[in-house]
């Protein structure tokens, strides 16, 4: 646990969530009026960088002491967060090769979209990025004891979370399939599915994760020193978040003025 | 801590910022169709439009002109071709005024001046028709590599696009050819590119 004021971490999420969001309009403008898909790279790096040391900690993995009790919650704690990570790396090896497969099956182009769907989905992405910053809050609150921040933030997470999906499975399919992009009518309406499907799916079990979490938390079951429940559904989280940064890119800004 | 965060973030943010900024204030504006490498200027055309007045191309300067050859009993190419330039206009808004598409007829024998009015403003109200002698007609054909066969039923089928400077600047193949780049480029060299 960090020794910083609580306000502190709150305002380090804020300030993170600011460069998130510049960062975001910037990929698009560069999309729309540049579209270098070496910048836009390099945006989503940073981007990612930004997601996993500020909200998903990763450098907490630095803190397992091998000199510690075995049976102590320290230690096992220690051995749960690389036990997190290393879940998190096998499952990012099938975002991986879904995202290679666009490039693949697609080169640098564009995916034959409807027009409308470069801002629905700049407004699920804006969502999604949203929700990653109501989670930091619960997280940081449930570390510093504030039982009913942490149920707000949560809260609010699930509903973005919520609406994402909503985003992305009543609004944005409807309108690909509209514009003649069906999971079977081509290797883009193939690539476009099963990327934001498999996305998609992640979202619905993060929400079914947060909510098992929320449902504890309101019994009161986590304390400021043991809530591994709440620090690992937070982590999943932003996990999902850093995948869309990626197939947001891939998806929706790469090619788009080509 | 946040402190350094801010720092460092508004660094690299800059950074960002200053590589795009380059990027959009160095780009080079792309046409759609196949390019003509330096630009030439357009041979002129000196015909009877379908109005039954004197044409000549030159008298277009000013505006992005869409030259096409066709005739008005074509099954095929040439309605497809007028049909997108219509969607083009449908795409240009008020730049409408600063384009004129025109068509010189590869069938003089059947297409005369009312037939070619109502023909080209069924597609869209200002199209022009254009037409002239054998030898007036013949020189056109020349001048931009046209190939006129079988009285007119097989000739080529490139739409040419002249910019407001009086140059040719590219070429579709005009049925297939898509509005929205046309109406794209239409722009763009309205803008003086």
């Amino acid at each position: 646990m960090e020794h910083t004021s609580k306000s502190e971490v709150l305002n380090q999420g804020v300030v993170v969530f600011i460069f998130l969001a510049a960062l975001t309009a910037l990929e698009f403008f560069v999309a729309i009026e540049i579209g270098s898909p070496v910048l836009l790279a390099m945006i989503a790096f940073v981007k990612v960088g930004l997601i996993f040391y500020y909200y998903m900690h990763i450098y907490r993995l630095n803190l397992q002491d091998e000199n510690l009790d075995r049976h102590s919650y320290q230690y096992k704690l220690g051995s749960s967060r690389i036990g997190l990570w290393l879940f998190l790396l096998s499952d990012s090896f099938i975002f991986g090769g879904l995202f290679i497969s666009r490039f693949n099956l697609l080169g640098l182009g564009p995916l034959p979209l409807a027009s409308d769907s470069q801002y629905i989905a700049l407004t699920i992405t804006s969502v999604l990025l949203l929700s990653s910053f109501f989670m930091n809050r619960a997280e940081v609150s449930m570390e510093h004891g504030d039982r009913k921040g942490f149920i707000i933030g949560t809260s609010l997470t699930i509903l973005l979370g919520l609406a994402f999906l909503v985003g992305v499975v009543v609004v944005e399919w409807p309108s690909a399939i509209n514009a003649g992009v069906t999971p079977s009518s081509n290797a883009a309406g193939a690539v476009f599915f099963v990327m934001t499907g498999m996305h998609a799916f992640h979202v619905f079990t993060g929400v079914i994760f947060l909510s098992i979490v929320l449902r504890n938390g309101l019994r009161g079951l986590y304390s400021p020193e043991k809530h591994w429940a709440v620090e690992s559904a937070t982590v999943y989280w932003h996990f999902v978040d850093v995948v869309w940064v990626f197939f947001y890119s891939a998806i929706y800004l790469i090619g788009k003025l080509t | 801590m946040n402190r350094k965060l801010l720092v460092t973030g508004s660094a690299i943010l800059a950074v960002f910022v200053l590589a795009a900024g380059v990027l959009v204030a160095t780009r080079k504006p792309t046409l759609h169709g196949v390019v003509i490498s330096p630009a030439a200027p357009a041979a002129d055309i000196n015909l009877t439009d379908s109005n039954g007045q004197p044409f000549s191309l030159s008298s277009q300067r000013g505006k992005v002109v869409l030259l096409y050859f066709g005739y008005t009993s074509c099954p095929d190419d040439c309605p497809a071709t007028m049909a997108k330039l219509k969607l083009t206009m449908g795409l240009l808004g008020n730049l409408t005024q600063s384009v004129q598409v025109l068509m010189v007829t590869t069938d003089p024998i059947h297409d005369n001046a009312a037939q070619m009015k109502k023909w080209m403003t069924g597609f869209y109200p200002t199209f022009l028709g254009l037409m002239g002698t054998t030898d007036q007609l013949q020189q056109a054909y020349n001048a931009y590599g046209v190939t006129v066969e079988d009285d007119g039923d097989t000739h080529s089928t490139y739409l040419y696009v002249i910019d407001p400077k009086g140059d040719l600047r590219q070429t579709f193949d005009g049925p297939s050819m898509d509005p929205q780049d046309v109406a794209d480029d239409v722009q763009t060299l309205l803008k003086g590119y």
